[in-house]
């Protein structure tokens, strides 16, 4: 079984949780054997409120960027799927994942196909319970689609029961109400770190702020909510005069998944001199983004989750393209970004296809310049990336050579 | 008198080059292999053209090194991506460029420049050497059992242009052994060949847009089939420099950057 690191770049600021993050296989052991049943799902579209009403752990399984899952995947799904894809079954194959060995169940939102297979998959061939959820891909950001949504509750609300009889528990609306509170108060802390890379003399880089969510995904949910006030207070201690001025190129980083440990391309990007600042992923700062509105005391917590998790998610599997590239250009000019480097898996098709799209959308807008990457997790190419992204900030820096 | 003297050096896959500068003016510049051991190959090209033009290393005040070798570069004052490079190369030549083609031993870039010979957007091939001068190589040694720099002359010969559908290297080999089994001719599967890294340039190209005027640069660029055939699909005038070797632009583009660098520090 390999140790579950994820490299913090401030280590003393988030020490405390790197340490918790360690002890978290030894707890949701314990966890389990006192009865807790542990369930993971792998798409933001999937509201983990419905896990933690029903008195279970959520995990969000996204490891990425190791060769053997993939290889193992490979079994599964054809090899032309994207390594993301093979690897959430590839993992539960090879079993030297804690995580994926952990769950008792799995649920899978009915996104793009390989994740649909995987789903029937882990059924087959290992014996775990699987519940899915079918999320319609056609809605607008008018709401002029009543079905769509009418379709999303239906499937919600059967999936609540789904889980409410695996874990053996009466869930009431009560429950749901105070699993939206406890991941509102996570998604309001994180995005309140995802802002301070806005300044460019920030105390946390976005690349920590994206650790911490990757940490999020596994450790216990009111665990976490101390963590991350513990790290916000330390935050708040520093003064913005105090902190040096980051110089380097500001760039934003977007496309399909960045998996937990896959630090390919963001070594990369490091290594020619530039920052990341901003993300327009969904294991980044998408999954944080607003908020389950609670309705009043008649009205139904679960029409709060369908709103939000339907309309919010800025998955490319969807229809409502302006709204995605609204917000795109909307976060690169809140962060002053320089350059949008498209990180996009390879054989992933819904993030590949939009590429044009936001790159000419970004241009357009802002004149931020777009730099398409196109790879998996091999290391074969990495040579050819470093010279795309250091001409792309070569690009950036204006060529003006007097150093 | 030596005070201005600037180099690029261009270590590629396959070669590496190297030009000085002095002022303005080239001093000279020469190409060899990279070997197998890049970073000694820049070096000896370096020191070979520094002595040809009657000057020693110490001489060379600023060096800029580009290509995939840069990294393995530890003489280089700075190192500058061969994209950027063949960009300023190329303005150098001729101000009225926009587009380079380069194509080289194990990739292909295509560089949309502008007016100022600054890097407007650029492709490049991913890991895959498919439509490269590896492409044509191994071809030409493995299955066409011709010599690279006969390719051109012997496409220009072509009576017809066979279809080559695939740019991998392995299965245009397969695809080349059937057409000349069913009786094509070398001279028209040569021809078949340009026609498919013609086709994925082109594709390529398309994603930054194809402006006039376009030059073509690196070794590839010395073959006037795959010149020809570019021509030809794209409809459109494509230069080749001819004062200077099409291998040298990169180093060319490194040599003058160098040469800012040196004339602000």
């Amino acid at each position: 079984m390999t140790e579950t690191t994820i490299d913090f770049i401030n280590k003393d600021l988030l020490g405390s949780l790197s340490t918790k993050l360690a002890q978290e296989p030894e707890r949701i052991t314990q966890a389990k054997k006192a009865g807790k049943k542990v369930v993971g799902y792998f798409c933001p579209h999937l509201p983990e409120e419905l896990i933690l009403a029903a008195d279970m752990l959520p995990i969000r399984l996204t490891f990425g960027g190791e060769l053997e899952p993939v290889a193992a995947g490979e079994d599964f799904l054809k090899s032309y799927s994207c390594p993301f894809a093979r690897s959430c079954i590839g993992y539960r194959k090879l079993s030297n994942n804690f995580y994926y060995t952990a769950v008792d169940a799995i649920c899978v939102a009915y996104t793009c196909d390989s994740m649909r297979r995987i789903q029937e998959y882990w059924e087959k061939y290992f014996g775990i319970p699987t519940f899915s959820l079918g999320v319609p891909q056609t809605h607008d950001r008018f709401r002029t689609k009543p079905h769509a949504i009418e379709y999303f509750k239906n499937e919600l609300k059967l999936l609540r029961q789904k889980l409410a009889d695996f874990s053996g528990k009466t869930v009431t609306d009560q429950d749901i109400r105070k699993s939206i509170s406890l991941c509102n108060k996570i998604r309001e802390k994180l995005w309140l770190l995802f802002e301070y890379p806005q300044s460019d003399s920030t105390p946390i880089e976005w690349q920590d702020v994206l650790n911490i969510t990757h940490a999020g995904f596994l450790i216990e949910r009111a665990d976490f909510i101390v963590e991350l006030d513990k790290i916000i207070k330390e935050l708040k201690k520093l003064k913005k005069e105090d902190l040096p001025l980051d110089t380097r190129p500001r760039v934003m980083i977007g496309g399909s998944i960045i998996g937990i440990g896959d630090q390919k391309i963001l070594d990369i990007i490091n290594g020619a001199g530039a920052n990341v600042v901003a993300d327009f992923t969904c294991t980044g700062s998408m999954f944080s983004r607003k908020r389950v509105s609670m309705p009043g005391i008649i009205g139904s917590p679960m029409d709060g989750i369908a709103e939000r998790y339907l309309y919010n998610i800025p998955c490319p599997f969807m229809t409502d393209l302006p709204k995605r590239l609204n917000r795109l250009v909307r976060i690169a000019r809140e962060y002053a970004v320089q350059g949008l480097v498209y990180y996009n898996l390879k054989y992933c098709d819904i993030w590949r296809s939009e590429f044009k799209f936001m790159k000419e959308a970004l241009y357009k807008q802002l004149s931020v310049p777009s730099l398409l990457i196109e790879t998996d997790y091999s290391p074969t190419d990495v040579g050819t990336i470093r010279t795309k992204v250091e001409a792309f900030l070569e690009m950036i820096g204006g060529q003006v050579w007097n150093k | 008198m030596s005070n201005g003297i600037v180099a690029g050096v261009d270590i590629g896959s396959t070669t590496a080059k190297a030009l000085v500068m002095r002022d303005s003016e080239i001093l000279g510049g020469l190409i060899g292999p990279t070997g197998t051991n890049p970073a000694l190959a820049g070096k000896q090209i370096l020191e070979r053209v520094v002595d040809d033009s009657n000057h020693v290393i110490s001489d060379v005040k600023y060096i800029v090194a580009t290509g995939y070798g840069r990294v393995s570069a530890p003489f280089a004052d700075k190192t500058i991506t061969e994209i950027t490079c063949h960009g300023r190369g190329a303005h150098h030549i001729s101000p009225k460029i926009r587009t380079v083609i380069d194509i080289g031993g194990q990739d292909a870039k295509v560089v949309s420049i502008g007016e100022d010979g600054k890097v407007i957007d650029f492709v490049m091939n991913d890991k895959c050497a498919s439509g490269t001068g590896r492409f044509l190589e191994s071809a030409a040694q493995l299955v066409l059992h011709v010599p690279l720099e006969d390719l051109g002359e012997l496409s220009s010969k072509a009576t017809s242009i066979c279809k080559i559908s695939s740019t991998c290297t392995v299965f245009a080999q397969t695809e080349i052994v059937s057409l000349l089994a069913a009786g094509e001719s070398k001279e028209n599967v040569i021809a078949g060949l340009h026609g498919s890294i013609s086709n994925r340039v082109i594709g390529m190209a398309k994603r930054v847009g194809v402006k006039p005027v376009i030059m073509m640069t690196g070794g590839v660029a010395k073959n006037i089939g795959v010149r020809n055939a570019l021509e030809n699909d794209l409809s459109t005038e494509v230069i080749i420099p001819s004062d200077i070797d099409p291998q040298l632009v990169g180093a060319l583009g490194a040599a003058l950057i160098a040469k800012d660098l040196f004339s602000n520090s």
